[in-house]
């Protein structure tokens, strides 16, 4: 790798630009070097592919209305107790 | 006060089941869920006069509790014992040192795992719900709570680094940490079989 030309990055910096990417913040050098790198780089065209994916899920699973989970099974119990003491404090 | 202690307890018994799972889901925390459902309701008793009938309760109830959510994560980002912007440097580069080469080429054995191609579906696995609930908890907690932010938020850059009072350079390394080592946890426990 050519560390004197400015626009060689490895890919843990190309890693960091796609991250940037992804928002819309990237610096017309960092476009380049991003372009560049990613025109010798299959690993990093693959990270950019998932890292887009693991945002989609990151925000259905973050933001989405999702509740079901099979961890999420609440006890009824807990409910029910949860409940009253809310009636209990709305006097 | 009449008026909203009667359509509160009613609310109280129609919602608050959904309402625990949703927050649940949102904070992995039962014991959080139930405080934050629980203050949703407080607060909608006492700011009743601001309802209008125009919106549904339900919609109102959760528009609350989501703000509820926001400011639970706010808190446990203020509250991390490390700070997002200095956990650990031995941390970061035991990460760092995990996925890449010292020359910051990608490892062998990372270029050769694929995530298949029925992706997109994978949110509708519970067990791959799982397992991505579990990496995000793995996280530092700073770096969990910015990231609940992020996607809570979808606010721009600006706004949260204001709110997280760090700079820009910091949040872009928080994410981009964050991401690796959600990558890193997925390819562990995940797409190890593909």
């Amino acid at each position: 790798m050519n560390k004197n030309n400015p626009f060689v990055v490895s890919c843990e910096k190309s890693s960091f630009l796609i991250e940037k990417k992804l928002a819309g913040a990237l610096s017309m050098k960092e476009h380049s070097q991003l372009f560049i790198h990613k025109l010798i780089c299959d690993v990093c065209r693959k990270y950019e592919k998932q890292s887009i994916l693991l945002d989609n899920l990151l925000r259905k699973k973050i933001a989405g209305n999702n509740s079901t989970s099979p961890s999420a099974n609440i006890d009824q119990n807990r409910i029910e107790k949860l409940k009253s003491t809310i009636l209990g404090k709305l006097k | 006060m009449e008026n909203a202690s009667v359509a509160i307890k009613e609310w109280v018994e129609l919602y608050t089941s959904e309402m625990v799972s949703w927050a649940y889901y949102k904070t992995s925390q039962q014991e959080t869920a139930e405080d934050l459902v629980q203050e949703t309701f407080i607060a909608a008793f006492q700011s009743f006069h601001t309802f209008e009938n125009k919106s549904k309760p339900k919609t109102w109830l959760f528009s609350i509790l989501k703000n509820k959510i926001i400011d639970h994560h706010r808190k446990c980002y203020r509250d991390a014992v490390l700070p997002a912007n200095k956990v650990s440097e031995e941390y970061s580069a035991n990460l760092f040192g995990f996925l890449f080469e010292a020359d910051g080429q990608w490892k062998k054995d990372r270029k050769n795992i694929n995530w298949g191609t029925d992706t997109e579906e994978l949110l509708d696995n519970p067990e791959f719900n799982v397992v991505l609930a579990d990496c995000l908890n793995r996280l530092p907690a700073s770096w969990n709570a910015a990231m609940q932010l992020k996607y809570l938020q979808e606010k721009d850059q600006k706004n949260i680094c204001q709110e997280l009072e760090i700079s820009a350079t910091n949040y872009w390394q928080i994410i981009h940490r964050a991401k690796l080592q959600l990558k890193a946890c997925l390819e562990n426990y995940w797409f190890k079989n593909e």
